[in-house]
């Protein structure tokens, strides 16, 4: 697999504050997934892989060479800020053919590329007359997706680009990625919304205080963390008993009561998954439901964070 | 049925490697800055700035007193209201782009940062010289509707003067803004110690003072002086280029080196 990101032993400090530690990962082709908290480290990476900061130490590359101050591989870099700021008082066209000439696009093409990239993102004509002051959340997310579409960059960064979107617009703008991923578009986004990512991504980085928790696709990282406790909720009659009977067996890590069910941190994930028919059969409570909250990509996330 | 838009963006064809050309740069952000500052209520600003002038003015002036009402455009306009303009605006022009987080959507470009900084600086020039050209003209119509008898043949050259002044300042403003938040609190220390202070001083550090440049040029203009012949007036032109490529050299160097990191986690 050839690296679109690679980072090694990489750490990035805001004086003493701590905005990456020591991380070392890859990131492939596609549609990845860059997941965390707040405070994680998602914005700390993508501002370095945007070429804003450098690093304190370590390496990043893009496309094999290091963005700071590198334009080379910044007119690659296709970047679509999380935050809500835009020149308000420019119409979206006017806006977009500056950055498009910024970027290097002919001066003859800008006006071309500048409607087509915002027809792509679903802007409709009636609203390309209007400044981008009056606009709403949903229309600025998607002129700023426009806007990092223009040069055809090989690699787009998407910071929280759900952000303002209604369930439609979501599935309009996962639509459009998957498009440009099929034409060879490699995509880093970056997502609160887990659902959306999990539909969207086939890999995922996950990162919490500063540190890559876990990578890969989401086979990899499950299998990865089933060297991991793992939480699994049983609806039962008496959680009490479940609980000390688990005890008994050796598998319980740590673990929780609610009125009808007990939520348990299995040690040994795996055996306990071979053998929870025969294990839960010599429990005295009656047992209704055994579900694994790690089967979802927050229930991973929990997991790999537990 | 009709081309996929997603298909056709993609299908783009990537601009040639390497860094934008400035001469690509300068226009981009020329357009960008001048369509941003012409905003929906730019004709209300300049309609209430001119009759501000026009107020300052009359109340500044005895009726009939040319020479008052020259020293009073020396004074006043061209070396207060000009570098005050030149520093709000060419301070401004890089730094509120960082405070508002829309400089991302610049450096994250194939562009050189030494480019976005020529670029912002011309960008500025440009601005303040409409502003100081308009100012001018304003306080000499002024003048002459004030009954003082005024020169209009003078007004290309005072306000070529006034351009000389405004490439280097805007210059250090732009280098200001770049280096800190509180360019004005900078930008007036440097005036009240260089322009000021080390411009009155009887040694050659006084060539750092641009005002002193700027009034043998408009001393030149005005032909009010036996003084300033061809010779000091080259100087001049010569010591304010020169000023003008250093502050824009030290710019450079600021903005490609210092990392502008205002995240949450640093806020924190």
């Amino acid at each position: 697999m050839s690296a679109v990101i690679q980072a090694t032993e990489l750490s990035c400090f805001y004086g003493l504050v701590l905005g990456l530690n020591n991380v070392t990962f890859t990131i492939g082709p596609g549609i990845t997934g860059l997941v965390g908290p707040n405070g994680a480290g998602k914005s700390t990476l993508i501002k370095l892989v945007t070429g804003q900061i450098r690093p304190s130490s370590g390496r990043l590359t893009v496309f094999g060479e290091e963005p700071w101050n590198n334009p080379g591989v910044l007119g690659s870099i296709g970047y679509c800020p999380e935050h809500e700021h835009v020149h308000q008082d420019l119409k979206p066209v006017d806006w977009l053919r500056s950055l498009a000439a910024l970027s290097g696009v002919p001066r003859g093409e800008t006006l071309q590329r500048s409607e087509l990239a915002l027809t792509a993102v679903g802007l409709s004509r009636e609203h390309w007359k209007k400044r981008i002051g009056t606009y709403s959340k949903g229309m600025r997310q998607r002129v700023k997706l426009a806007q990092a579409l223009l040069h055809r960059p090989g690699l787009v960064i998407l910071d929280e680009p759900m952000n303002g979107l209604d369930p439609m617009g979501r599935h309009e703008i996962g639509d459009i990625l998957r498009g440009l991923q099929r034409s060879g578009v490699h995509i880093l986004i970056s997502s609160h919304i887990l659902d959306e990512l999990e539909a969207l991504c086939g890999s995922f980085l996950m990162l919490n205080w500063g540190r890559a928790v876990a990578g890969g696709s989401h086979q990899e990282i499950h299998a990865d963390a089933s060297r991991l406790p793992e939480q699994v909720v049983i609806r039962t009659d008496r959680p009490e008993d479940v609980v000390e009977y688990l005890r008994s067996a050796g598998l319980l890590r740590g673990y929780y009561l609610e009125e009808d069910r007990a939520v348990v941190w299995v040690r040994h994930a795996e055996r306990f998954y071979a053998e929870w028919t025969g294990l839960l059969g010599g429990c005295p409570a009656r047992i209704f439901e055994v579900q694994s909250r790690a089967t979802t990509l927050s229930g991973l996330f929990e997991k790999v964070n537990s | 049925m009709p081309p996929n838009p997603v298909s056709i963006v993609a299908g783009f064809t990537p601009p040639a490697p390497g860094a934008t050309p400035l001469l690509s740069v300068i226009p981009a952000v020329l357009s960008l800055e001048l369509k941003a500052w012409m905003g929906p209520k730019l004709w209300v600003k300049l309609i209430c700035a001119a009759i501000g002038l026009i107020v300052l003015t009359r109340l500044s002036l005895s009726r009939s007193n040319p020479a008052q009402f020259e020293r009073w455009m020396l004074d006043v306009v061209a070396l207060k209201f000009v570098p005050l303009t030149c520093l709000a605006v060419g301070g401004g022009i890089l730094r509120n782009a960082i405070r508002s987080h829309t400089i991302e959507y610049l450096w994250t470009r194939s562009v050189k940062k030494a480019h976005l900084v020529i670029s912002a600086w011309v960008a500025a020039v440009v601005v303040v010289t409409l502003l100081t050209i308009l100012a001018t003209v304003i306080v000499h119509a002024t003048g002459s509707f004030s009954g003082i008898d005024r020169d209009w043949q003078n007004l290309p050259m005072t306000c070529a003067a006034e351009i000389a002044l405004i490439l280097p300042v805007t210059a250090i403003a732009v280098a200001l803004g770049v280096w800190t938040g509180k360019y004005m609190v900078a930008g007036l220390l440097y005036g009240f110690v260089v322009e000021t202070g080390i411009s009155r001083m009887p040694t050659n550090l006084n060539l750092l003072a641009v005002t002193r440049h700027v009034e043998i040029l408009l001393n030149h203009a005005r032909q009010t002086l036996e003084g300033p012949g061809s010779m000091a007036v080259l100087q001049s032109v010569g010591a304010l280029l020169v000023l003008t490529i250093a502050a824009l050299l030290a710019a450079c160097i600021v903005f490609s080196c210092k990392q502008y990191s205002i995240g949450a986690e640093k806020e924190t």
